[in-house]
Parts: structure tokens; sequence; C-alpha cells
């Protein structure tokens, strides 16, 4: 069953992203995205990270994708799909792409020594997550925040229309 | 909690202080904007004070994400005197110019917080953070005079490179957490010493990372273009308290990881030093821009203190002759790194001070010419800073590359010393030009002038120390010995 939906979800990820390389339209090439996403999270919920998973879909198929999608249709929309060149009209990445293979499917062969191999118990859950968080973690992830502020006066300082401000 | 609470104490002052200056930025109405830059000297001060009151230093706060001890308290003075003596320059710079940023006063606040985290980080995570909190801010504050297209390229630049490295940085911790399953830097003691190819490249890519924040050679090309574009005392900010700041991380992560970091480092950093400090200080020599000759010749400094690093990870079988050198070189290191804060905020303190217009940057070093007849005090400043930077007695940059080259010597590295004093004599030649144009030529039309009684204040006070702690540097750096040794037995 496992192996079914991982080859499942595989596939479908594969799909959407030569999907989104080849298409003409940057539009839709954002959506194949999107979809491609939703597909690796699949693959992470099998790999028991369900909140990697919800994640990979809240976080880059949901926010960033979406923001991509209003860059692109606000930007260049329109013009954009008589001009793109599709990446599927050059043949030279083939070569590439095979070379690449090649790498991944010798480094399935390596050994990773050093690295620990197995997962704590209840590694990925929600629970566990959350009490890292709040508990362990407070402190960094109260000094996220303030990066977060850092940006956000950033981006009101940098887009604000006042009449010079130099500091 | 209470206690760790207690121990974070002037973070927390910082932190909060930001969120206070913005809410009284919204909600007091002011067309002065002098209450928000002495309410951030007061958070400042605050928190140097709140720091007097935590002196009961602990090295396992959060569980052990942070520490406390003689170095972060050593540190986070140098890093909040850095952030005063800048928003004195900006307050007077605004004052002048009759136009305020408020969105500065948050922006240097965090981005002090973000160097003194990542002086007292003990944890990957924490460290990682702390390098961003400080990184954004400093973006955007090189990008601050949006009417300045130099300005604006220089921020844009800095973020894109920074990024990178970031980016560098964190897949060398992601392999080294992928070995021990913990971000620690405890946890790293455990790594194999022998040099896998994991820990290798994890390190590498650490010191990758770092090199581009303290602008090492091959690391340094974003340098000259950003401290040049952003405006002048944002650079002295960053030149001083960045470099700082990763200098601090450098050397908490190399005292706990020496015998695994020394592998691929030793080696790698004798050439980079030499390299670094070689290339700021031949380019230097060429430069006719005031900005431009100082980010060269922070270049060649960074190179002085990867010296001063290299003493550290020199490997010696006698543990107890190691100790006594690894803990002058760590002091001299410090002591660098006070040093070369007090002279180059003094530099571009000036060089912000004698800037007129709004937007305008005293850069042209043809157009110092006189200054000693027109701003007698101010020229006097600067030829101390320039006699300090070159190294020359009895100035603190005597003091501190005597101290350095002393612990490289100590080490057994003579050529390397020796070096770094040819390198001094090359870099006198830029350093004393700057003293010949300010007292040798007559005053021209277009020579600068300035104005402004606070910066030509704060940088006459910086003199003075220039030279008091040229002529006494013993106390400070006894200070500094200490706070070195507070970090504890490597390993």
């Amino acid at each position: 069953m496992e192996a079914v939906l991982f080859y499942l979800f595989g596939a479908l990820l594969l799909g959407g992203a030569i999907a989104a390389m080849t298409s003409r339209s940057a539009v839709a090439a954002v959506v194949w995205l999107i979809f491609a996403f939703v597909n690796a999270a699949g693959i992470y919920a099998l790999l028991a990270a369900p909140v990697l998973a919800i994640l990979q879909i809240l976080i880059y198929a949901g926010a960033i994708m979406v923001l991509f999608l209003f860059v692109v249709m606000m930007l260049q929309g329109p013009t954009l799909k008589s001009e793109l060149k599709s990446i599927g009209d050059r043949k030279w990445w083939l070569p590439v792409g095979a070379v690449l293979v090649a790498l991944l499917n010798w480094m399935h062969g390596v050994s990773l020594e050093g690295f620990t191999n197995d997962a704590p118990a209840g590694f990925g859950e929600i629970k566990g997550v959350a009490e890292l968080l709040l508990n362990k973690y407070m402190i960094t992830f109260e000094m996220i925040s303030l990066v977060l502020l850092v940006a956000i006066i950033g981006a009101v300082a940098l887009a604000s229309n006042k009449k010079g401000m130099p500091w | 909690m209470t206690a760790n609470l207690m121990a974070i104490l002037p973070y927390l002052v910082l932190a909060g202080g930001a969120l206070l200056v913005m809410l009284v930025d919204s909600f007091v109405k002011s067309m002065r904007k002098d209450h928000l830059s002495n309410l951030s000297l007061l958070v400042l001060l605050g928190s140097l004070v709140a720091q007097q009151f935590t002196q009961q230093y602990s090295s396992d706060l959060f569980a052990g994400l942070l520490a406390t001890s003689k170095f972060t308290f050593y540190m986070n003075t140098l890093f909040v005197a850095i952030a005063l003596l800048t928003v004195n320059y900006a307050s007077s710079l605004y004052s002048r110019s009759s136009s305020f940023s408020s969105e500065f006063y948050p922006l240097i606040l965090l981005a002090t917080l973000g160097m003194c985290l990542m002086a007292a980080a003990t944890d990957m995570l924490v460290l990682f953070i702390a390098i961003e909190m400080m990184s954004m801010a400093v973006y955007l504050m090189v990008a601050g005079n949006r009417k300045s297209i130099k300005s604006v390229e220089a921020g844009f630049k800095y973020l894109i490179l920074g990024a990178f490295a970031s980016a560098i940085l964190l897949m060398g911790m992601a392999l080294l957490y992928g070995q021990t399953g913990s971000t620690l830097y405890s946890s790293f003691a455990a790594v194999s010493s022998s040099g896998g190819l994991m820990t290798s490249l994890a390190v590498g890519l650490l010191l990758i990372g770092f090199g581009f924040k303290i602008a090492m050679v091959p690391f340094h090309m974003w340098t000259p273009d950003v401290y040049d574009g952003a405006p002048s005392h944002i650079t002295g900010f960053m030149a001083t308290g960045v470099k700082a700041a990763a200098m601090a991380a450098m050397i908490r992560i190399v005292w706990v990881l020496i015998p695994q970091v020394s592998v691929v480092w030793a080696p790698l950093i004798g050439v980079l030093a030499v390299l670094t400090m070689t290339i700021g200080n031949l380019v230097a020599l060429a430069q006719s821009n005031i900005k431009r000759m100082l980010a060269w010749s922070s270049i060649a400094h960074a190179g002085y203190l990867l010296l001063g690093l290299m003493t550290l990870l020199k490997p010696t079988s006698d543990s107890a002759v190691l100790s006594v050198v690894a803990d002058n070189a760590g002091g001299a290191l410090l002591f660098y790194l006070l040093a070369y804060a007090v002279m180059n905020l003094g530099a571009f303190g000036i060089i912000s001070y004698l800037a007129k217009n709004r937007g305008e940057e005293a850069d042209n070093i043809e157009r110092y010419a006189g200054l000693s007849r027109t701003r007698p005090l101010v020229a006097a400043s600067l030829a101390i800073f320039m006699f300090s930077l070159a190294g020359i007695p009895p100035t603190i940059g005597f003091a501190g590359k005597f101290y350095i080259f002393e612990g490289v010597v100590k080490a057994g590295m003579i050529p390397l010393a020796i070096w770094g004093v040819v390198n001094s004599l090359l870099s006198a030649y830029y350093y004393l030009r700057i003293i010949i144009v300010m007292y040798m030529k007559d005053p021209e039309e277009s020579s600068y002038k300035g104005s402004s009684w606070e910066t030509a204040f704060a940088t006459s006070v910086l003199a003075i120390i220039s030279v008091l702690l040229g002529v006494i540097p013993a106390p400070i750096r006894d200070v500094a010995v200490a706070a070195f040794k507070s970090l504890g037995q490597s390993g």
C-alpha cells in the first residue's frame, strides 16, 4: 500500500515538475509547481512526517506559491505567454539531466557514515514539534519573531512613499 | 525560568526598547524626532546598566542554548558602545539635514541585539537566527539612503551576497547536525576529530559563511561597494560591529571545536590571512575615495584578525604552553576588536561629520585639503585615527597589532608575523597620505568644512581613548584575556 502511494505521489511529483518546466505560460508553470509541492507533501506524510507535510501544503503550496502567482500575474501576465521560451525547446539539458540522475543513483549506493540513522520515537508529530517549539526552543521562537519584525519594518520603510529618508 | 530571564535582562532591554521606540514613534507626534534618538540612547545605556546587575554568569541558560560569561559581558559592552556612537552620529546627521527616519532606531537596536546574541549563542540554531537578525537590519540600514542609487545598490548587493553566505553557513550547520543529532556546540565535541569527509566539509562551509561576514579574501568582493554606498555612520557600524560579532561567534566555535576545526581551518586560515591582508593593503594603496580606502583597509584588518585566530588553532604537544599561548592570543583578538572599533568608528564619524548637505558623502580624499586649518580639532582626531589604523605607537592600533603579532610569534609562526609587520608598513602609505593632505595642503574652495559639535565631541573622545589605551593598554588587555578565559577550556 505504502509503496503504491509512494510511486503514485512520486510520479505525480515528477509529472508536475516536468509540466512546470515545459509549460509556456508562467502562470500555468506556477500552478503546476503548486501541484508538484502538494505531491511532495504526500511523500512527506508517507515518511512519517505529518507536520512537514502540513507545513509544505500551508506554506509552500499555499502562501509562497500564491505570492509567486500574484507577482507573475501583476508583473507581466499577459505579455509573458508569447515571449517566454519553453525550456522544452532546448535540448542541451537532456545530457545534463542524465548526468544528475546518474549522480543520484551513485549517491544512493554511498553509505552516509557518521549520520545517525533512526529518528527518535515520536519524531515529526505535531505534539513533539509543539513541545520543542514552546519549551526547549522558546527563546529561538521569540528571536524569530524579532527577525520577522525587522523584515516588516524594512518592508514598510523601503516601500513607504515618504520623501527622502537618509539615515 | 525566572533565573533565565534575569540572566538575559540586557538582551530583553534591547528587544523591549526596540518595541518601545516603535510605539513612541507612532503615538508621540513631533516634528523634531530627537526624542527617538534620546530614547534609543537610554535603551542602550539601560542594557549596559542591566548587564551590571546580572553578573551571575551561567553557561546553561535555556537548556544550553545561551551562555553568559565575562566573554559576553565584554562583547556586549563593545556592541552597545558601537551602537551608542552610531546613534549619536545619526541623530546629529538628522538634525543637520532636518530629515528624520524613525525606522533607523528600532533597526539599530535590533541589530545590536542580534550581535549580542551571536556572542552569547552556544547553539547553532540561536547563532543562525541571531546572524539573520543582525544581517537583515544591516541590509536595510545600508539601503537607507533611498535617494542615492549607490546606497540602494549597496543594500541590494549586500542582501544577495549575505543571503548566499547564510545559505552556505546553514549547510555547514546542517551537516554538523546530521552527524550529532543536536545543534548544541557542546555536542559537536563528540564529532570525529580525525577529520572525516563530512566534518571537513561542514567546518569548511562554516568558514566560508563567516568569511563573508568578516570580509575575508576571497569572499570580500562586496566590501568596497557596500562600504562606499552605505551612509558613513552605517558603514562604521558595519565595519566594526558586524565584524566583531562574526569574529566573536567564530572564536566561540573554534574554542569548542579545535580538534575538529583545526584539521581544515589551520592550514586554510594561514593562507587566507596572508592573502586577505596583502590584497586588502595593496588595493587600498590605489584608492582616492576615503570610504573605499577604509573598506579595503578593513579587509586588511580582517587579515590581522585571522592571524590572531590562527594562533588559537596552532596545535602544540605541550598542553600547558598551549593554554597560556591561547589565552594570550584570544585576549589579543578581543583587544584588537575593541581597538579596531575605536579607530574605525572615529574615522567614519568624521567622514559623516564632514558631509554637509543631505545625501552627500565626504569621501573624496583630495577635498580633505587644509582641514587642519579650518577644523583643527577634527583634523587632529582624524590624524590620530589614521596613525592608529597604520599601527604607529603610541596608539591603540599599535597596541592591538603588537599583541596579535606577539601571539603569532609565541605560537612559533615567525614568518607569518614578519609578513604581518611588512603589511603594516605597506598600509602606512595610504593612511599617512590623508594626514599629508590635511596638514600639508592649503584649504580650497571645495574642501569639506563640516559642522555639528556632537560628532566632533564624540570623535575627539575616541581620539583621546585611542592615545590613552595606546599608552596604557595593559588593564583593558587583562580584561580581554579574562573575558577569553571565561570561555573555559577547549574540547
